[in-house]
């Protein structure tokens, strides 16, 4: 144990020492900066003199005290949060000034989960190049004359790999929601109390998956011992990995093998995605739905809106299949094939 | 008999290839290398030696056969015994951005060595004040000496060297050389893998030779280069024809080498001398030439191509 834990320490420093993975780990703080910056940017709020021209603009135009009236009984249907906001939606609305106010709860459906993704892909290809200079210099056959367990070799580098990549998608997410709750503060924002618990948890499952791109990029290329036969695969993948899971027939489910639907559904806690509705949910001839005996509006809809939910563990059971795949094809031949 | 740090029994190596086929890189392979002193390791390009100590070293797979480094079985062992050794495998291999202390301190962190002996192995080597040099700045000698200080940072008992002077200038090689035979003689066993035969005769205590993966000789340098080189008459270059022909038809076997005859065979100066005048032809100069390695080397892997299936030949060493 204590052998390991000298290895990965090393490993960790080779890691720090490469340039190239340096420069992927400031890109990981640098883009979600940008991310923040262009969301705080995009929420800023209209000045007094601005909104004090759009609000007289609407309060002249005949129906608008109506539609107010109609958001304050729906405020969600009018994309309100309250029907306290709504006059301002509603102003908004009839006025042109459409620049939304920053919602926490909107960073984390959207860009939260973008910035994982972002993170995720910058990290596996920093796993990827950390394993790929070892086979083009060479220098794993160096280090094998000075510890030849290949096994704990193997090991050493996946835990550093895993360990730094969780520490940048820590930091660079910590950054980033702390830059949130701050620019939100100074707006007099105070987002509910409960989207923290939301907060935190897609920064620990973003963590977690920007951690398995990156043991996933460098054990595909202990693998193939070339980082770009990496890149070239996951490139293959993604496009025609997707085209084929789009035309396999699924029997109208397809989304469901997708990746970006299961990595979706694990960085944002479910995926939601429509598949065709059951054929005898609608007339063929007139289209018109045809209801069960007896079942009611509500009930129709969940069984023929074609809705679903793809939850977390559906997510990571789908993921978790090429990454044991990968790590064990790995490990296996790191343990047997010669080494030049 | 001297206890053994290498031990090989007929160890086999196939690359296997749907492609090519299989390809027997060594084939039967008895090696024994004895504590103490150098040991080279001689043979023709493609002819196994780098097969057989990536072998030992546990970076490439055995097909056949059983290995053993100071007693003990590898790969199986490997680990027990690999801070014991210090290798340099063909080019010298390391991350190109690193300087070359970071290369060592990755090195030295991996069996948890001190920093004072990355200063003593850059020392040894010339490299101290270029040390803080990315890696891919240095020139093949400089590269060399790095890898050459990089098997020095476990301050082994086995030294494996596969043609450390690659690459290094006159000066370079006697410094590489000087240090060989230093570390052969306080003890560390050295296994020297050359091209540069007049260097490992000078180096080497006792060598052993391969071909097309088996072993054609092995002993020391004194038993390999046992028994009569021959004897080197110059004349003048007018006269050479003619002191061939003399010297053929006695029955006496004659090679030209360098302007010279080389008489090889049995028969004393004195009596060619006496077989020269009685044909009219007088040398200006007569002697003996002790065998060396080269003309031993090059006559034991005569057309000993790699892919030709040479049967092995005991040398002087296995008689």
């Amino acid at each position: 144990m204590g052998d390991l834990l000298r290895l990965t320490r090393t490993e960790l420093r080779r890691l720090r020492w490469r340039r190239a993975v340096l420069l992927l780990v400031a890109a990981a703080i640098v883009i979600p900066g940008l991310v923040w910056a262009t969301s705080v940017w995009s929420t800023r709020p209209y000045s007094d003199a601005e909104i004090q021209r759009a609000r007289e603009q609407a309060l002249s135009q005949p129906g608008f005290e109506r539609d107010v009236a109609r958001c304050e009984r729906h405020p969600h249907r009018y994309g309100a949060d309250s029907a306290a906001d709504c006059e301002e939606q509603m102003v908004t609305s009839w006025s042109g000034l459409y620049r939304q106010r920053l919602s926490v709860a909107r960073e984390v459906r959207g860009n939260g989960p973008g910035v994982v993704v972002t993170v995720a892909v910058l990290m596996l290809l920093a796993g990827a190049t950390f394993a790929g200079a070892d086979w083009a210099s060479g220098s794993m056959s160096n280090q094998l004359l000075f510890d030849p367990r290949r096994t704990a070799v193997w090991v050493a580098k996946a835990v550093a790999v895993g360990l730094g990549a969780t520490v940048v998608a820590l930091v660079s997410q910590l950054l980033y929601w702390a830059g949130i709750y701050l620019v939100a503060a100074q707006r007099g924002i105070d987002p509910p109390a409960a989207l923290r618990d939301d907060v935190a948890w897609l920064i620990a499952r973003g963590s977690f998956v920007v951690a398995l791109a990156a043991v996933g990029g460098f054990a595909l290329t202990m693998l193939f011992r070339s980082t770009v036969a990496t890149l070239g695969l996951l490139f293959a993948v993604a496009v025609a990995g997707t085209f084929a899971v789009a035309v396999l027939p699924l029997g109208g489910n397809n989304e469901r093998y997708m990746v970006h639907a299961n990595v979706n559904a694990v960085v944002s806690g479910q995926h939601v995605y429509w598949r065709e509705p059951p054929e005898e949910c609608f007339d063929r001839r007139t289209g018109g739905p045809v209801r069960l005996d007896g079942e009611s509006a509500r009930a129709f809809d969940e069984r023929c809106s074609g809705r679903q939910v793809l939850s977390v563990w559906g997510g990571l059971g789908y993921l978790a299949v090429p990454t044991l795949l990968g790590l064990g094809l790995s490990i296996g031949s790191f343990r047997r094939r010669d080494v030049p | 008999m001297s206890e053994l740090v290498i031990e090989t029994r007929g160890l086999l190596k196939e690359f296997r290839s749907l492609r090519k086929g299989n390809k027997v890189a060594v084939k039967d392979l008895d090696l024994r290398v004895p504590a103490g002193g150098v040991h080279g390791f001689l043979g023709p390009n493609g002819s196994g030696k780098t097969t057989t100590i990536r072998m030992l070293l546990g970076l490439a797979s055995a097909t056949g056969g059983e290995m053993r480094l100071f007693d003990e079985p590898v790969p199986r062992h490997l680990p027990k015994v690999i801070d014991k050794v210090g290798a340099v495998v063909e080019m010298p291999k390391f991350l190109p951005n690193f300087t070359g202390r970071q290369n060592l301190r990755m090195l030295a962190d991996t069996i948890g060595a001190p920093a004072a002996v990355i200063d003593a192995a850059l020392e040894t080597v010339g490299l101290t004040g270029r040390d803080q040099d990315r890696y891919k700045g240095y020139s093949l000698g400089m590269k060399q000496r790095l890898a050459i200080a990089a098997t020095l940072l476990k301050q082994p008992s086995l030294l494996i060297l596969d043609e450390p002077t690659n690459g290094l200038d006159p000066a370079g090689i006697r410094e590489i050389r000087e240090m060989i035979r230093s570390l052969g003689d306080s003890g560390v066993t050295v296994l020297l893998s050359s091209h540069i035969l007049a260097e490992v005769q000078q180096v080497c205590t006792s060598a052993t030779i391969i071909g097309n993966g088996r072993m054609l000789a092995s002993g020391t340098v004194d038993e390999l280069l046992e028994g009569p080189g021959g004897v080197r008459i110059v004349v003048d270059p007018a006269q050479l024809e003619a002191a061939r022909t003399a010297l053929t038809a006695a029955g006496v076997e004659v090679e030209t080498s360098e302007g010279a005859l080389l008489a090889t065979g049995d028969r004393p100066p004195q009596e060619l001398n006496r077989l020269l005048g009685e044909s009219g032809v007088w040398a200006s100069e007569i002697g003996i030439e002790r065998q060396n390695l080269e003309s031993f080397f090059l006559r034991l892997t005569e057309g000993d191509a790699m892919g030709s299936a040479a049967p092995a030949t005991p040398g002087p060493g296995e008689r």
